[in-house]
């Protein structure tokens, strides 16, 4: 997965920072958000392979976010990250086609084998 | 369900996700600072007092998000007057609250969960509540050393739930007479008959009976 485009999108800015820097130790490409419009402009302006999106954020909610990403670009796989359990089951019931969603705080081994399930061309969409 | 208690689960159930947003960031600053020891190749001075001290802070970090996970169900349980909720939560989450001041006792709370799913039909707000202070006037009485088992069945409908005290030194007996005595007891039984909930002291004096019959949304509309 070298040099793989992610776009993180969490308004908590050092959660962000912090794991992009992790994924950039392990040769991902990492891009950053901290709201859903900058992350809806950051997916115009450079299309990233995936996104890492949280749920809850300020002003434009995450699942308004997925909404818009999978109306502009439907194959674009979305991982959601949520505070609480019930979040993702939220997120599951609302059927927005994300392909996974994670509880915070993430086991980063889950994440990238994740990111490496939703990038593969036999990823199946949730 | 009144406003207080409403106002103090959405504070509560807020302030959890917000703990868990802080401990994430410090899981991950955590996790930065591994990486960085494991790709250094040179030896790092003081490197095993590194590690056990980051191993001890991902442990503290587990601990953690274990009480926002728990506390964010707890803070929930003030969402509704009646509701169908399964034993074992109710059993899980009373274990959670009753922890601290049965640690302070220096008394054992174990439980023994049902395997089937065993559904109750009650106020969970006042089932926590009445579990917690039955638990509380057993850890009260048990004595240093003691323990103190839960136990629950549903076969014989309706479900019930056994708190049972296992002194080390003192007479079971004698505990349970305690605790029938004190007046906690008795208005502890008042106010449960009013949710449907039956206290009553064990035949065998081996602890105390909770039978919760079903609850209507009504009965708790009128407390």
């Amino acid at each position: 997965m070298d040099n793989l485009k992610v776009l993180l999108v969490d308004d908590e800015l050092e959660f962000v920072s912090t794991l992009a820097e992790r994924l950039e130790m392990r040769n991902f490409v990492v891009s950053t958000a901290n709201n859903g419009e900058k992350a809806i402009e950051s997916v115009a302006a450079e299309p990233p392979d995936i996104v890492i999106l949280d749920i809850m954020m300020p002003g434009m909610s995450g699942l308004a976010v997925l909404k818009r990403i999978r109306e502009e670009r439907p194959n674009m796989p979305v991982i959601l990250l949520t505070g609480m359990g019930a979040g993702c089951a939220v997120a599951d019931g609302m059927d927005h086609g994300a392909f996974d969603c994670l509880t915070k705080p993430i086991n980063i081994e889950d994440l990238i084998d994740k990111i490496g399930k939703a990038v593969a061309p036999a990823g199946k969409r949730v | 369900m009144d406003r207080k208690s409403q106002f103090i689960g959405k504070v509560t159930a807020a302030t959890t996700h917000e703990l868990k947003n802080v401990l994430a960031i410090i899981k991950e600053s955590i996790g930065l600072m591994q990486d960085i020891m494991s790709l250094n190749k040179a030896p790092v001075a003081n490197q095993d007092k590194f590690e056990r001290t980051l191993s001890r802070m991902m442990h503290q970090v587990t601990r953690g998000v274990n009480l926002s996970i728990q506390l964010n169900t707890f803070a929930h349980v003030a969402d509704h007057d009646v509701a169908e909720m399964q034993i074992t939560h109710v059993i899980n989450q009373a274990l959670f609250a009753s922890k601290r001041a049965a640690r302070l006792k220096n008394v054992v709370v174990e439980c023994e969960l049902p395997q089937g799913a065993i559904i109750v039909n009650s106020d969970p707000l006042a089932l926590q509540m009445a579990l917690f202070q039955v638990l509380g006037l057993i850890i009260e009485n048990v004595g240093a050393g003691g323990h103190i088992h839960l136990k629950s069945h549903g076969a014989g409908k309706p479900p019930i739930i056994k708190i049972i005290a296992e002194p080390t030194d003192k007479d079971r007996k004698a505990i349970i007479q305690k605790v029938e005595a004190s007046p906690d007891w008795k208005r502890l039984k008042e106010w449960t008959s009013e949710i449907n909930v039956r206290l009553d002291i064990d035949s065998d004096m081996e602890g105390i009976t909770m039978v919760i019959e079903k609850l209507e949304s009504d009965i708790s509309g009128s407390k």
